[in-house]
């Protein structure tokens, strides 16, 4: 059997913000080369501050994190900002250039690559993201899908061994949700998915982190985590409203209960 | 209006094969000199040398008549005040009303007024030939060639950036007071709204620009934009800038010595 190799530890984390809000009590997880995580819980529940410990913007206030063998501290944020890239929830957070190229770019210049490196990166990753045409538009000319899509461009140029999303479909069209959901499946890279969009999760997560006020609540696969009803609805999940199950008979509409939706749409296996 | 200054910078000219760093460099000076102009004819030299180079550009004429609208709005109300308060010297000509005798319309300040309009314009219409016939990031980042700090260069970017999200951000908060009827007039609640709405406006600003901060240190920034970009220098650029140079030692000339009409 394939031996799994840890790419995230994370020990014991607290933190609270300066305001006196208390976001984590004691995180431990660790995620392992390879994996795709949803990471769930509601509203409040301390993930958004859990994936800004990862890549380092918010430093522990007690606990430790080791990315890819480095622990987060500042003299290895440099190397481990670019090993982990972060795809923030408002496309408009991440492009902050006059040019898409020069988003996509912002990175590598960061990591002091070569000029000819940083162009192939760019264009890969535009290329990737099916936006090359619009390489050298402004990002505000560009729609909230192709932002967000450009979002993940900007990321990708970097090559990070380790990518986090936060809501990355979120106001989305189902077009547009098809695609992002298309690209997540196809990273090649570890990643940890902040979502409250069940269709994406099951469709690129195997393993669910439910968070809970502060606290990781409990680990699961993807087929025990959409097989339990009450969990979803627990921590903020549903995905009702976007069942396919009149597109087969359109004259039969039919209205379907959460639950024999989730049992028709995904059948789970029987525990 | 759309703060795009750029947007004809794909238009084929003179003024945009100019090196950006040379171009800015070269037409700052020009605004310098036209600023310092005194007299009207020398003035109104300038002006007809600004929408010469405007036309240079090809960008149409439009597109840079809308932006004197601004400088109307500001410089505009000289020619009423300036008229009336100027104080009177020696020799000026001043009309008076026979029933309105406070009322002393001094036709120096009218001069000094059209002068200044005159000044403005001219320097305006310049910014068009500056900053619109390249991408406006290839502008600024020329700024940086010409060691501009680089925090003021960061400013500007992000400023240009920002400025499309913050009028989107504005449009949909206007909109959301429309739909439930808000109808502003002279009372407290309408000052109250627009209490409500500047502060929230500047919240989500605020928190945006965290965000943005965020975003980038995510992306390995360290607090200096790195730039990457190549400009070359070719001689016809070298020929324009001493073309636009003669032009303002011709402007000192003939606003400081020439006497000849």
């Amino acid at each position: 059997m394939e031996k799994k190799t840890p790419i995230i530890t994370i020990r014991n984390l607290h933190y609270t913000y300066p305001d006196g809000t208390v976001a984590l009590r004691g995180v431990n997880l660790t995620v392992f080369e390879g994996e795709s995580i949803a990471l769930v819980g509601k509203n409040g529940s301390g993930k958004s501050t859990l994936i800004k410990h990862i890549n380092g913007l918010y430093r522990p206030e007690e606990g430790e994190i080791i990315v890819d063998g480095l622990p987060v501290v500042e003299e290895n944020l440099r190397e481990i900002r670019s090993r982990v890239g972060m795809v923030f929830q408002d496309p408009d957070s991440q492009l902050f250039c006059s040019t898409l190229y020069d988003d996509v770019a912002f990175g590598p210049i960061n990591l002091d690559m070569e000029p000819g490196l940083i162009e192939q990166r760019v264009h890969e990753a535009l290329e990737k993201m099916g936006l090359l045409e619009f390489m050298h538009r402004p990002p505000h000319d560009l729609s909230f899908g192709q932002r967000k899509r450009a979002a993940m461009a900007t990321v990708l140029s970097m090559r990070p061994k380790i990518m986090i999303f936060d809501e990355p479909t979120s106001n989305l069209d189902p077009k547009n949700e098809a695609i992002m959901t298309g690209l997540l499946r196809d990273l090649p890279t570890t990643m940890i998915l902040v979502s409250h969009d069940l269709p994406i999760l099951y469709q690129t997560c195997q393993k669910v982190v439910i968070m809970r006020e502060g606290k990781i609540d409990q680990i699961l696969s993807m087929q025990e985590f959409i097989s339990d009803v009450n969990l979803l609805r627990t921590n903020g999940l549903d995905f009702t409203f976007r069942c396919d199950c009149c597109h087969q008979d359109p004259k039969h509409h039919r209205y379907l209960t959460e639950e024999q939706e989730i049992s028709e749409s995904f059948e789970p296996s029987p525990p | 209006m759309r703060p795009d200054i750029d947007r004809y910078w794909e238009l084929k000219s003179p003024i945009h094969s100019w090196d950006p760093r040379l171009r800015i460099l070269t037409l700052l000076i020009l605004a310098f000199s036209i600023s310092s102009a005194q007299r009207l004819p020398t003035i109104l030299g300038c002006l007809l040398f600004s929408f010469l180079l405007l036309w240079l550009t090809k960008i149409p004429l439009s597109f840079s008549l809308k932006r004197l609208a601004a400088v109307t709005t500001f410089i505009g109300p000289f020619f009423l005040i300036m008229p009336l308060t100027i104080k009177a010297k020696p020799g000026d000509t001043i009309y008076f009303f026979s029933h309105l005798k406070f009322l002393e319309i001094n036709v120096r300040g009218l001069y000094l007024a059209t002068r200044v309009y005159c000044k403005a314009v001219a320097i305006v219409l310049l910014v068009v030939p500056m900053f619109g016939t390249s991408r406006f990031d290839t502008s600024i980042k020329a700024l940086e060639h010409l060691k501009v700090p680089n925090s003021i260069i960061q400013m500007i970017l992000f400023s240009y950036r920002y400025v499309f999200v913050f009028l989107a951000e504005l449009k949909r908060m206007s909109l959301a007071m429309k739909v439930r009827k808000f109808t502003p007039s002279t009372n407290f609640h309408t000052l109250k709204t627009y209490g409500n709405f500047i502060g929230t406006l500047l919240v989500r600003s605020f928190e945006l620009a965290e965000e943005v901060y965020q975003a980038m240190l995510a992306r390995g920034y360290t607090g200096r934009l790195k730039i990457q970009v190549n400009y070359r220098t070719k001689p016809g650029d070298w020929i324009k800038s001493a073309l636009i140079f003669a032009a303002v030692l011709g402007i000192i000339y003939f606003d400081r010595f020439f006497r000849g009409f």
